[in-house]
């Protein structure tokens, strides 16, 4: 889990980096001092000492106001900060005095960091008809669709991106997603398989080919694939909570726990292998230990619906109907419809 | 060292196991002779009981048990333990005593290996029961094999069945009804209320009346017994004569208003008896009419919601086989005349214990055949378009591989009540509590990083519907009457209509002494319901129940009016065309409950008065209710009551008795009623 955090983090960086504006040529004879505290920015940027490239963007805008490659890159430094309004700040600057896709592009991006969804969807359409090669605005733009729950247009939007970049790993990976989302298994595995084929070592990838197989209950091939990403990244807590749930549903009710509890080992906070444990102790009808579990689950998410659904099943199961009411009351409340009806159907006698 | 330690730890225990051999009760192994006649005497008396039937294993495996202290080593002792065991209180420990005589000597009994087939099977191992089944099947001769063959081909078929249906276990608590109930002695057949507030049940315990032996089976007489709730537990009372004699009296049914209690008695090849509540006093039990009872067996019974439909069990000639499911009908004149076996139901080998749900629709019965997983099972069937269902075994744990018996299944179906010998018996045959339990899917939470860039995962959120809770398709009305001046119960009589094709349904009573009364309304009619009592103003009610609603319990008190004048009541059950005057044809019976009423009461005179909601004019209204009052009336005129004795009055709006603002108030205020003016 921990080295997904790390990679993805260095994506934001690496992206960040990548489309910082190349060094001005300094021509002979011309002191040109803007230009080179610019050239020394972007150094110290890609060595990444942020905070002084930052200086460095902003005595090139004091020298030369309209020197947009300084606006542009102390905006892409400004974001990996944080400093959200004021990147976009300098982004409009940039494209006050030149407007290029990769600015609209990489605008687009930092309101999305930012949450401005909508602002960031009109960025990367504006970089996309300027620049119809820019990979990254279709990429970007299809994670907003997948998010609006519109996976055919994300789809034509990665299918962009692969087709200017053909070993865009995270392209087919998000493909292979929307595939899922349709509930098109077949199309699902076929990306998720291009994406490790691209990045052998995209575990996320095995993680999402496994959910794919567990879906269409073909468990040993979920727990295959759930193992290679765990294999990859043996603190991949989310994988290992996953394998449980396969083996769960194939009936491994072992193999399950077993799962569960070493997710729990590894994260102590993981409130779903609890849920997940319990389920499985219910199901060999260890009734009291499966309430510790729900127990656990609740006490890290007080509003984890489900987890108080599955509990009030198990006290029902240890006939404590009093609790088992209270429960399926509350689970109701969270907006889970079946606790409304077990709760209408058997506890108001 | 620790292989040597398990050595040694293995070498012991062979040494012990082989140190088990068949060890006979003689003065060479048992070398305390105080000690030897003991158990040689325990023995004796033992095999005098044993020798007696299955109604003495019981008392047999008493001294079996003191003789077993002093040498545990016998294979004929064991194999005895075991038998009296198997039978009677622990199935298991059956099993162990029959293997440990089997370990001490194989040979110890020709019928070593169908006990112990019958052990495996009673205790559920269905492969091993089936080897020994058919160990013991190669060992009969041809002429023993004619004799035994079927019944063990029967009990290969039952464990063939048992491993079918212990794959998949019915969710349910099966609880013992404790001790106020149950004995060692079989305790069976509870019959109970629709309401679950009075439980009759047969047992054959030691005080019941007369406190003699069947000597067919050595077991006591049965006796009826009643208990009644007392919050979460029952109240036994033993009932006397009428109710028990010395002989056979067994509870085999219970109307669903618990006032009519059948019973069987062993007279006449065994007959079905009716006894019928009058306050606190039961009558003198009187045998069914012979369209039922006949010179054959008759035991078990069951009466409908409608009160004109009998269900029973007989091995008369004509049916499938052994003893079946007969139907008896009452006709218009309430005789019972036409009788009828439920073909599609039973089987050549014995139906038992047959009970229909105050639903009116579903059906519970015990069978030995179809795929019974041994003994009787309980099957359920639906009545539906003319047909009852295929039976449906109502699987494990329900059932077991001995005999479960006598199902009765509380009206809102969320619990039963039946006998069995399974584990958790006190001895023999006990009274255990069903309580039904939805099996719910429970709900696992994932989650993944679908978007390659995101660190946020995605949670897959998949909540498994919830699994629809099938109630009985029937409402309970349920409550007391009383008289509305004085406050003290009534004894009266409940007719119950189906508005649309103006027929009587049933004819129930309320209790004497209390006024209790409840009535089983199945889904799927518009109800009239008329309490009358002579000296009363009859009170109408009208219940529309869809065919698809859930069980729900009403509870009613009822305040009858007595005669006299300013009386009035609300006529629940005269409908009107929407927005008109016209009668509809649904209004018949309350009309003629009218007319009776005036007829049985020539000296009074009385108003129709009409009332509506306040939707609509003045103007409107007063117009609408008052034309409606009159058709009434002329109603009455046409069918023969003196014009002189009625009157109309519309009052429109004026005198609601609800609030209008909601839909169940304006519904109330939407009537007619009728009102004494004069009474000479």
């Amino acid at each position: 889990m921990k080295k997904i955090i790390i990679l993805s983090l260095m994506t934001i960086v690496l992206i960040g980096v990548v489309n910082a504006q190349d060094t001005i040529k300094i021509r002979t004879g011309d002191p040109q001092i803007a230009e080179q505290r610019y050239n020394e920015g972007v150094k110290l940027l890609q060595n990444g000492d942020v905070q002084n490239a930052i200086s460095k963007f902003t005595d090139a805008i004091q020298l030369k106001p309209d020197l947009a490659k300084a606006y542009y890159n102390r905006g892409v430094a400004k974001s990996e900060l944080g400093l959200f309004d004021e990147a976009i700040t300098d982004l409009d600057q940039a494209l006050k005095y030149e407007a290029n896709a990769l600015y609209y592009y990489t605008r687009g991006k930092i309101k999305q960091d930012k949450g401005d969804l909508d602002g960031a969807l009109q960025d990367y359409n504006v970089a996309i008809n300027i620049n119809k090669d820019l990979p990254e605005a279709y990429y970007y733009r299809a994670s907003l669709y997948f998010d609006k729950g519109e996976y055919t247009n994300a789809i034509d939007d990665l299918k962009q991106a692969i087709s200017k970049k053909n070993s865009y790993a995270y392209a087919y990976n998000d493909l292979g997603s929307c595939y899922l989302m349709l509930e098109d298994y077949d199309n699902a595995i076929y990306y998720y398989k291009q994406a490790v084929g691209a990045d052998p070592k995209l575990t996320l990838a095995y993680n999402n080919l496994g959910t794919t197989y567990r879906r269409m209950k073909k468990y040993d091939e979920a727990i295959i694939e759930y193992s290679k990403a765990i294999d990859f990244d043996p603190d991949y807590v989310i994988a290992i909570n996953n394998r449980g749930v396969a083996k769960l549903e194939k009936g491994d009710i072992d193999g399950a726990i077993k799962d569960f509890s070493e997710a729990i080992r590894k994260d102590a906070n993981y409130q779903y292998s609890y849920n997940n444990r319990g389920i499985a102790k219910y199901r060999i009808e260890d009734y009291q230990s499966a309430l510790e579990d729900f127990n656990k689950a609740i006490e890290l998410d007080n509003n984890y619906a489900i987890a108080y659904l599955n509990r009030a099943n198990t006290k029902e199961m240890l006939r404590d109907m009093s609790g088992a009411c209270e429960d399926w009351k509350k689970a109701a409340d969270l907006g889970i419809s079946s606790a409304e009806i077990y709760h209408k159907q058997l506890c108001n006698k | 060292m620790k292989k040597i330690i398990f050595l040694i730890i293995m070498t012991l225990i062979t040494t012990i196991g082989y140190s088990q051999v068949d060890t006979p009760f003689d003065k060479n192994h048992i070398t305390d002779k105080k000690q030897l006649k003991e158990a040689n005497k325990k023995i004796k008396e033992g095999d005098k009981l044993f020798a007696m039937g299955k109604g003495r294993y019981i008392d047999a495996l008493t001294f079996y048990l003191e003789a077993n202290k002093i040498n545990p080593n016998n294979a004929d002792l064991n194999y005895k333990i075991g038998i009296c065991y198997l039978f009677t209180t622990d199935k298991q420990l059956g099993l162990e005593h029959l293997e440990k005589a089997k370990q001490l000597n194989p040979q110890v009994n020709y019928e070593l290996s169908y006990y112990l087939g019958r052990a495996y099977h009673l205790n559920h191992q269905f492969d091993k029961a089936i080897e020994y089944y058919n160990e013991f099947k190669r060992r009969l001769s041809p002429k023993e094999f004619a004799v035994r063959g079927k019944e063990l081909d029967k009990y290969i078929e039952e464990c063939e069945n048992g491993k079918e249906l212990i794959k998949k276990k019915t969710k349910v608590f099966i609880d013992n009804l404790g001790s106020n109930i149950n004995t060692i002695y079989p305790d069976y057949t509870p019959v109970i209320s629709a309401d679950e507030e009075i439980l009759f049940f047969t047992s054959r315990r030691p005080s019941t009346t007369g406190g003699k032996r069947d000597p067919v089976d050595n077991r006591y007489y049965e006796d009826i017994f009643m208990a009644t709730k007392s919050g979460s537990d029952w109240k036994l009372s033993h009932p006397e004569k009428p109710l028990n004699s010395k002989f056979h009296d067994a509870s085999i049914g219970l109307s669903p208003d618990g006032q009519t209690l059948y019973i069987y008695k062993g007279d006449n090849g065994g007959d079905i008896y009716e006894c019928v509540l009058k306050g606190d006093k039961w009558g003198k039990p009187s045998p069914l009419p012979k369209v039922i009872n006949t010179k054959y067996h008759e035991s078990s019974a069951s009466l409908g919601p409608d009160g004109r439909t009998l269900y029973f069990i007989s091995d008369r000639p004509d049916g499938v086989g052994g003893r079946d499911i007969w139907v008896a009908y009452k006709n218009s004149k309430g005789k019972w005349s036409e009788v009828k076996n439920i073909r599609e139901l039973n089987t050549p080998y014995d139906e038992e214990a047959v009970f229909i749900h105050p639903d009116g629709r579903t059906l519970y019965f015990s069978s030995q055949g179809h795929n019974s997983m041994g003994g009787y099972d309980i099957f359920k069937s639906t009545y539906k378009d003319g047909y009852w269902s295929k039976p449906e075994n109502l699987g494990f744990p329900i059932n077991t591989a001995d005999d479960d018996l006598y199902f009765v299944l509380s009206s809102s179906g969320q619990r039963a009540y039946f006998s069995s010998s399974r584990k958790g018996t006190i001895g023999d045959q006990d009274i255990f509590m069903i309580t039904f339990i939805i099996d719910k899917p429970m709900n696992t939470s994932t989650e993944d990083n679908l978007i390659a860039y995101k660190t946020k995962p995605v949670q897959e959120i998949k909540i498994e519907s919830a699994i629809t809770i099938e109630t009985p398709s029937l409402t309970l009305l349920r409550g007391f009457i009383y008289d509305e001046d004085t406050k003290k119960p009534l004894e009266a009589q409940i007719v119950l209509t189906d508005n649309e094709k103006n027929e009587e349904l049933a004819v129930f009573s309320s209790n004497a002494q209390t006024g209790r009364y409840l009535v089983s309304l199945p889904s799927g009619k518009n109800y009239g319901i008329a309490v009358k009592k002579e000296g009363y103003l009859f009170h109408s009610e009208n219940f529309v129940i869809p065919e698809n609603a859930q069980y729900q319990e009403i509870q009613k008190d009822i305040y009858l009016k007595p005669i006299k004048i300013g009386q009035s009541i609300v006529l629940r059950n005269i409908f009107f065309d929407f927005d008109k005057a016209t009668i509809r044809p649904e209004s018949k019976t309350e009309l003629e409950n009218l007319i009776k009423l005036m007829n049985d009461n020539p000296n009074i005179k009385i108003e129709i008065s009409g009332h509506t909601d306040n939707i609509g004019s003045a103007a409107y209204n007063q117009k609408l209710s008052e034309s409606r009052a009159k058709a009434v009336v002329d109603y009455l005129i046409e069918h023969g009551i003196e014009r002189s004795r009625l009157s109309y009055m519309g009052y429109g709006l004026e005198k609601p008795i609800a609030s209008n603002d909601t839909e169940e108030g304006r519904q109330l205020n939407r009537r007619v009623e009728f009102k004494i003016l004069e009474s000479n």
